[in-house]
């Protein structure tokens, strides 16, 4: 009789244990996984930044259209991606631009390193 | 009075297992969102440690903090702030969050995605 009680603790904290282990698994799973981003203040409505400080000299302006495509002024988008790294960049979406459409252009950007990022309300010619 | 003494200690070990449970399930319950969530894909995300402050927006561009529903003023500064919007959602809806992060000088922002 002693034995049988002893087995069945023994079983009972097994199974506990591999309970234990799934769920630390599936926390593991479910872990964080984000973009990092350092959003830099701007006046609403202009795309002017506050502090000229915020953003290096010569950012690059990055347009994201409705339709999810990208524009790059004044250069092209190979010419622009080349020389992005280390620089600051200001992204502009248009109306209707979804939150997908935009994670894509941070996730191209974060290749290159490029986290320092202002969301412009409106695009001004640079 | 031996056998008595054995039961009671598994006992002890029974309830030391179900709170550990009970505390596992509650994390992962605490991690996940409000309301069904269809994350935007990223390929070249990063693991990172769960942020002090997470804020989830739905496709109506509702705010949550945890479970509460809140307004874009009653965002607070933390030093890292999670922002798990879907990918549905309307830049337009996500980018006054993203300027009131700016304006309480939160530095760095997490973007909640989901790798392919």
């Amino acid at each position: 009789m002693g034995r049988r009680r002893r087995q069945q603790v023994g079983y009972s904290s097994d199974i506990a244990f591999l309970l234990i282990i799934f769920f630390l698994v599936m926390v593991g799973s479910t872990a964080n996984r984000a973009l990092m981003i350092e959003p830099a203040e701007e006046i609403p409505s202009t795309g002017r930044l506050i502090e000229d400080d915020a953003v290096k000299a010569d950012p690059i302006y990055l347009e994201i259209l409705m339709d999810g495509s990208i524009h790059v002024a004044p250069n092209s988008v190979g010419q622009a991606l080349s020389i992005v790294e280390g620089r600051d960049v200001v992204v502009y979406a248009h109306e209707g631009v979804r939150w997908d459409q935009v994670v894509d252009v941070l996730d191209t950007l974060s290749v290159w390193d490029v986290s320092s990022i202002v969301f412009a309300n409106e695009m001004e010619e640079p | 009075m031996k056998r008595k003494r054995a039961v009671a200690t598994a006992i002890f070990t029974d309830v030391a297992f179900i709170l550990l449970l009970f505390f596992l399930v509650f994390a992962i319950a605490s991690q996940r969102s409000p309301f069904p969530l269809d994350l935007p894909l990223a390929s070249h995300a990063q693991d990172v440690p769960p942020a002090a402050v997470r804020i989830f927006v739905d496709k109506n561009g509702t705010l949550y903090r945890g479970d509460q529903s809140i307004s874009l003023d009653q965002v607070e500064y933390a030093e890292s702030v999670s922002l798990y919007a879907d990918a549905a959602t309307e830049f337009s809806v996500v980018l006054p969050i993203l300027h009131r992060l700016a304006q309480l000088g939160v530095p760095r922002v997490q973007c909640g995605v989901e790798v392919p």
